[in-house]
């Protein structure tokens, strides 16, 4: 049933890889969304030159921040590595999954990409209108401060879904698709990617490292599930049919009471 | 440069304990089924299930909380 492949002498199952380059693209594709928005902004404002230079500039910084990490975190024994990073995934995870249930339920307000563009806008709008060299310097730190932002979230996901053994690899191509989709789409649009629909994003990605949190925090315990990596699928469907539940009783009860 | 790193602060904060409780909530009971393993109340069989479970309360505590609010 899955197909094991090689990745420096591990073996992994198809229903490891799969739902873990899921996980980080779904959740990249999150982040990168948000970090596109102001660096549009700025690109629109004050032109491409300091959106690139400050994009590259977090992008180089979090490639150190990888390259520090990367070695560091493969010289944790895997035990405790596993409860650690299953125990920060489960409250990560529950996080996201909480607030898209809340949203999906009409208590809080659905995250709106076009009225975050526009305030950044007007903010670097009202910026320039002073001296036009520190207008760029505050652009670019601007797209600087979005990309390192989120991408901080990004480098946490792809780090700690792919803290296991041969894992890394395909978390981080998940989070490079995300990046390079994103960025397609956002550069032939040229607006925010307001149609993304980023609550049910979050929803499943809350579902995705909530279950992937339990499942490892379990083997980081040393008690691990019946059925191996098989149990990640079912462990996912079981908080994402939880959070369905918990939205529509949400949404009910805010009916009744508004 | 400071105001970048308190919002990278901000940013981590928010990343793991934008809701405390829930938080809290959440490493308890990942806690409490280590003890539970350790002192023999429960088998490795079980607590796969046990933890399952308490991370769905705490999920639905979670919810809870923030519709009261």
């Amino acid at each position: 049933m899955s197909r094991p492949y090689g990745h420096n002498g591990h073996v992994i199952s198809l229903a490891t890889a799969a739902p873990i380059a899921g996980a980080s693209f779904l959740a990249s594709a999150v982040e990168v969304v948000e970090a596109f928005t102001i660096v549009l902004a700025v690109s629109v404002v004050r032109g491409p030159r300091p959106a690139i230079l400050g994009t590259l500039s977090a992008l180089g910084l979090l490639a150190l921040v990888i390259i520090a990490l990367g070695p560091m975190l493969a010289a944790v024994p895997i035990q405790g590595l596993q409860l650690t990073i299953g125990v920060l995934l489960i409250v990560f995870g529950l996080g996201w999954l909480r607030k898209a249930v809340l949203r999906a339920g009409g208590v809080l307000s659905l995250h709106d990409e076009a009225a975050a563009f526009q305030e950044e806008t007007e903010a670097l709008r009202s910026e320039s209108a002073a001296d036009a060299r520190a207008a760029d310097w505050l652009a670019g730190l601007a797209a600087f401060k979005a990309v390192l932002l989120e991408g901080t979230e990004v480098v946490f996901i792809v780090l700690a879904v792919g803290a296991r053994p041969g894992l890394l690899a395909p978390a981080a191509f998940g989070a490079a698709a995300a990046c390079v989709l994103v960025l397609a789409f956002g550069v032939m649009l040229r607006r925010p990617l307001t149609r993304v629909p980023e609550n049910t994003l979050k929803f499943l990605v809350g579902g995705l490292l909530t279950g992937f949190g339990v499942f490892w925090s379990c083997e980081g315990l040393g008690a691990p599930w019946p059925g191996g990596d098989w149990a990640i699928p079912g462990l996912v469907a079981f908080y994402l049919i939880a959070g369905l539940a918990a939205s529509s009783v949400v949404a009910a009860v805010t009916r009744r009471t508004a | 440069m400071i105001g970048i790193l308190r919002d990278l602060g901000a940013t981590l904060i928010k990343m793991f304990a934008a809701d405390l409780w829930l938080t809290l909530v959440a490493i308890v009971s990942v806690t409490l089924c280590a003890v539970a393993l350790r002192s023999g109340l429960i088998g490795p069989g079980a607590l796969p299930f046990v933890l399952a479970g308490g991370i769905l309360a705490a999920l639905v505590a979670g919810v809870a909380h923030g519709a009261r609010r």
